[in-house]
């Protein structure tokens, strides 16, 4: 057979031909399945790290305390001295029949001038003061075809050595609004006489401008337009006479966040340390009454019985000046602390209530017995009367079945492309556990809104054992190994590591001796490491 | 990745290599007498393993799924050292025949340019049990994974030489002298390797001595990665036997080096690797515990930490011999080769050349060696006036027995002699 150049053209054409579209075919990447056993993650952790709480406080001999510490409430200067809002009106009308005003000449003046007015502060009487915030806001109109020069002071508020005041020219028929910050201003409020109190001293004058030409006025024409407002104004500092007021706070509840994470189960406390602390940082005498404080959780309210401290008077000795510059506080505070324990209170039975929030309803009276100082009250903002309650327990516990639920961001996979190839396996916890309790766990799947959408069972016969104590001193003597397994269909391991949060139920129970108090030392760890024996489809 | 790419032209060009190309081209040693010059185009493409098998082979390069069936069929083939090889070679020759029939000129001078892939490998049969299984069967047990050698590299040559026709009579003496330009490069050399998983998988160990080699891969930097030289020898001697003439031929091919340039990757470390997985201080650190973050470019820092540095190879050099005897029908011919930096095993081979009317030729080759153990090449050509066109299918127990051997390959040249 002969074959010429256009056959072997035409062969060779063909073969490359079949060669492209076999290449053009080869769109995927092989895949095969392997079985992966590898670890996943492993921790060693002590209470700080599993609990991952800042209430967590180690004490020096290794013990571990729940420690907090919260504000029931404060009273600032401004609830004792409330400066209100005060609008000051400068109105002028022609009554005189039509005048002609000639330029420089006088328009109106305040009479007598200056003028001393009574800044309306209610029962509180005033003799000096300091700004911390607010503002003069001084509104001007022209009704005039001219410009009019206005000249407002405030004589008895200072700062350094200037008067507060405004000196301004209106233009004719024109508005005008001038706003000046009161802060770190200085006011006496004795008055003229020196002996006065909440007195203010203004002064205005208003002139047809120099540059003006003459104006004629009709008769009942409005000559001068002005308000001056006093806005927002809150004492930095403040003396004189308070007065003797009685305010109420409650009931109102704070949160109390050590036990937010128990869902479930109950503790028993061996010992709790409560410290209600009282100071006084006004130059003022107060009394309080505490008239309740409540443990609640899930509508289950416990009040607290403490003699001499719930539902007393207290009374609280006025703060004194130090008269030390700043930045050193100007005031030493009056401090009491009631400690609340087991024996003088209910308090074990208030915390084993494990509340989410505290309850409280109080009273406070200022200047009880009058005018005791000769008005020398005084008052700072930021040092007021504040109740702080400190809580410490020392995780001295027996718990029965206490569920401790955390809700955790997750990344086990890092991307889809790697979890749509695992298929199904095993997860294996190695737990090597330095805690003198047992825990069980159980996993929930959070979808992307944070709802549950499944869960993984591990069974209740698999837990985390108890690490033995020994039986004088209560320590743990070696950690206990436990070996927890969760087996993974290919949905439940598409859901795990698909997942983003879960939620991670811990019941602990005691060891052995369950009725036993149990210490829970900083040096206790749990060893934790998770294997995962995977089918997986290389791609 | 350029194996999965150039792989299958083995199967759709039907293209060999190894047998043939080990040795110099005919065209440029022997002047046809049909023109002054010779132009010709060649590609080849060879693929031959002792273990993998071509089934598994053209399954893994069609994206397909890997059964067990077909990784059993490997590991049926699994001997203490198993090699893989392929290359692919292509390119362009010019030759022009200076000689003449009473040697008053003895000299033919040749260029060349070519471009040439190799990808080879000599593996434990662990490495491939841990890739296609995974670790989790040696639960317990420790994975060998040495001696583990892979080479792969990319160049172009350009070859200019000469062919002494007469040298002391007969002898006929050939040298061409290469410029390179490395294009990519990966040696990975790993001398220890032991792959220990713990019974209950809570760590995994690897023992390693390891020494990797690799140009730069970074975008805008993969063609021109270093440069090199290389030199090529031929020497070939007619000698009679039993009445019977023939010609003993030997030669060097590619016996040269490659500089690459310094942003080129080194690490070589021996030392023990020990993951027991990702550590977590507390529980909100599992977001950072995620699987994939296994093959990371962190964990690669952490545990592979790559040097960038300039450094010289060796490329792959061919040594063959062989003696063809001229028995009037037919011709024998009896050598051997051998690929040094490739992996591979001396290739011996025997080979029956048959010519026939209107310008066929076939051929038969017989061989043991190379990557695989046995190999069968056929080889048809057919000259047509000056156009010389040749086509060689090797390694035909893989085509063939595609379940229980590996390897295909072929060839196809195009020579034209001009006046």
């Amino acid at each position: 057979m002969r074959i010429d150049k256009i056959k072997i053209g035409k062969l060779l054409l063909g073969l490359f031909v079949s060669g492209f579209i076999f290449i053009s075919c080869h769109r995927d990447s092989p895949s095969w399945d392997t079985q992966i056993l590898a670890p996943v993650v492993n921790a060693s952790m002590s209470i700080n790290n599993i609990i991952t709480s800042s209430y967590i406080k180690n004490n020096p001999d290794s013990t571990v305390s729940l420690v907090f510490t919260d504000s029931l409430y404060n009273l600032n200067i401004d609830t004792i001295v409330t400066i209100p809002d005060t609008v000051l009106n400068y109105d002028e009308t022609n009554i005189l029949g039509t005048q002609t005003i000639n330029p420089g000449t006088e328009m109106f003046v305040s009479t007598p001038n200056p003028t001393t007015t009574i800044y309306p502060i209610g029962s509180v009487e005033l003799t000096e003061g300091i700004l911390q915030s607010g503002y003069l806001i001084f509104a001007i109109r022209n009704p005039l075809s001219q410009p009019v020069d206005y000249y407002y002071k405030v004589l008895n508020v200072i700062k350094g050595t200037d008067t507060l005041h405004v000196d301004t020219v209106i233009k004719a028929f024109q508005s005008l609004t001038i706003k000046i910050p009161l802060n770190g201003y200085t006011i006496n409020f004795k008055g003229p006489s020196g002996n006065g109190y909440n007195d203010i001293t203004t002064s205005i004058e208003v002139y047809l401008d120099p540059s003006a030409i003459p104006v004629v006025i009709p008769s009942g024409d409005t000559v001068v337009s002005s308000k001056v407002s006093f806005t927002n104004v809150i004492p930095y500092y403040a003396k004189g006479y308070f007065g003797t007021t009685t305010k109420s706070f409650g009931p109102e509840n704070v949160a109390f966040p050590v036990f937010n994470k128990i869902v479930a189960g109950t503790l028993n406390l061996q010992n709790v340390s409560v410290n209600l602390i009282l100071t006084n940082g006004f130059g003022v005498d107060a009394s309080l009454i505490l008239s309740k404080l409540t443990s609640n959780r899930n509508g289950d309210t416990i009040p607290l019985h403490a003699t001499g401290v719930v539902g007393s008077t207290i009374h609280v000795n006025r703060a004194t000046a130090t008269n030390s510059p700043a930045p050193a506080s100007p005031v030493n505070p009056s401090v009491l602390n009631f400690t609340i324990n087991p024996t003088n209170s209910n308090i074990i039975n208030w915390l084993d209530n494990m509340p989410t929030s505290i309850g409280y309803s109080l009273q406070v009276t200022t200047d009880p017995l009058g005018n005791v100082s000769g008005s020398n009250d005084f008052a700072y903002y930021g040092y007021g009367i504040s109740a702080n309650i400190n809580v410490t327990i020392p995780l001295s516990l027996i718990a029965n079945n206490l569920t401790l639920a955390d809700t955790l961001a997750v990344n086990f996979a890092g991307s889809a492309n790697t979890t749509q190839h695992i298929k199904s396996g095993t997860l294996t916890i190695y737990a090597s556990n330095g805690f003198p309790f047992s825990a069980g766990l159980q996993l929930y799947l959070l979808n992307k809104n944070n709802i549950v959408y499944d869960s993984l069972f591990i069974p209740a016969t698999q837990t985390i054992n108890a690490a033995p104590v020994n039986a004088v001193t209560g320590i743990v003597t070696n950690p206990q190994s436990s070996v927890l397994t969760i087996s993974l269909d290919a949905a439940h391991t598409q859901e795990l590591f698909n997942t983003k949060n879960i939620i991670l139920h811990a019941r602990f129970n005691m060891g052995n001796l369950p009725s036993t108090y149990r210490k829970i030392y900083d040096y206790y760890q749990l060893g934790l490491k998770l294997v995962g024996n995977f089918d997986y489809q290389i791609n | 990745m350029k194996f999965t790419k150039t792989i299958p032209l083995i199967f759709c060009m039907m293209i060999s290599f190894l047998s043939t190309r080990a040795q110099w081209d005919q065209a440029i040693i022997q002047n046809p007498g049909s023109g002054k010059f010779l132009a010709g185009i060649y590609g080849n493409a060879d693929y031959n393993s002792s273990t993998i098998t071509s089934a598994f082979l053209t399954n893994f390069l069609q994206g397909s799924y890997i059964n067990d069936n077909l990784k059993q069929q490997v590991v049926s083939n699994f001997q203490t050292a198993n090699r893989l090889g392929y290359s692919l070679n292509y390119g362009a020759i010019g030759v022009l025949y200076n000689d003449t029939i009473n040697k008053k000129h003895a000299f033919n001078f040749f260029v060349a340019l070519r471009h040439k892939d190799y990808i080879n490998a000599n593996f434990a049969a662990d490495v491939f049990n841990i890739a296609f299984y995974g670790n989790a069967p040696y639960a317990g047990e420790t994975a060998k994974l040495s001696p583990f050698n892979l080479n792969s590299l990319s160049y172009q040559q350009l070859e200019i030489g000469s062919v002494c026709t007469n040298i002391g009579g007969k002898a006929k003496l050939g040298v061409g002298l290469s410029f390179l330009s490395g294009q990519q490069l990966q040696e990975v050399n790993m001398s220890t390797g032991y792959l220990y998983t713990d019974t209950y998988g809570q760590y995994i160990q690897l023992n390693s001595d390891t020494k990797y080699n690799a140009s730069d891969s970074t975008p805008g930097h993969t063609y021109l990665n270093g440069y090199g030289a290389s030199l090529d020898i031929y020497f070939s001697l007619p000698y009679k036997i039993a009445s019977k003439n023939g010609i003993l031929s030997c030669s060097i091919t590619d016996l040269g080096f490659i500089k690459w340039n310094s942003r080129s990757l080194l690490y070589n470390k021996d030392t023990t690797y020990k993951y027991d997985g990702i550590t977590i201080n507390n529980l909100n650190d599992l977001q950072n515990a995620a699987i994939n973050n296994l093959s990371k470019d962190s964990l690669q820092n952490k545990y592979f930490p790559l040097t960038a540095k300039s450094f010289y190879t060796s490329i792959p050099t061919t040594v063959s011999i062989n003696a063809n005897t001229d028995f009037g029908k037919m011709n024998l011919e009896l050598g051997a080769w051998y690929i040094f930096n490739s992996n591979s095993l001396p290739y011996y081979y025997v080979q029956g050349d048959k010519s026939f009317t209107h310008g066929w030729h076939t051929d038969l080759q017989l061989g043991y060696g190379g990557y695989a153990t046995y190999n069968a090449s056929i080889g048809v050509m057919k000259q047509i006036k000056n156009t010389e066109v040749k086509f060689d299918v090797y390694h035909l127990q893989g085509i063939i027995f595609p379940d229980k051997m590996g390897g295909a390959g072929a060839l196809i040249e195009i020579l034209h002699t001009f006046k």
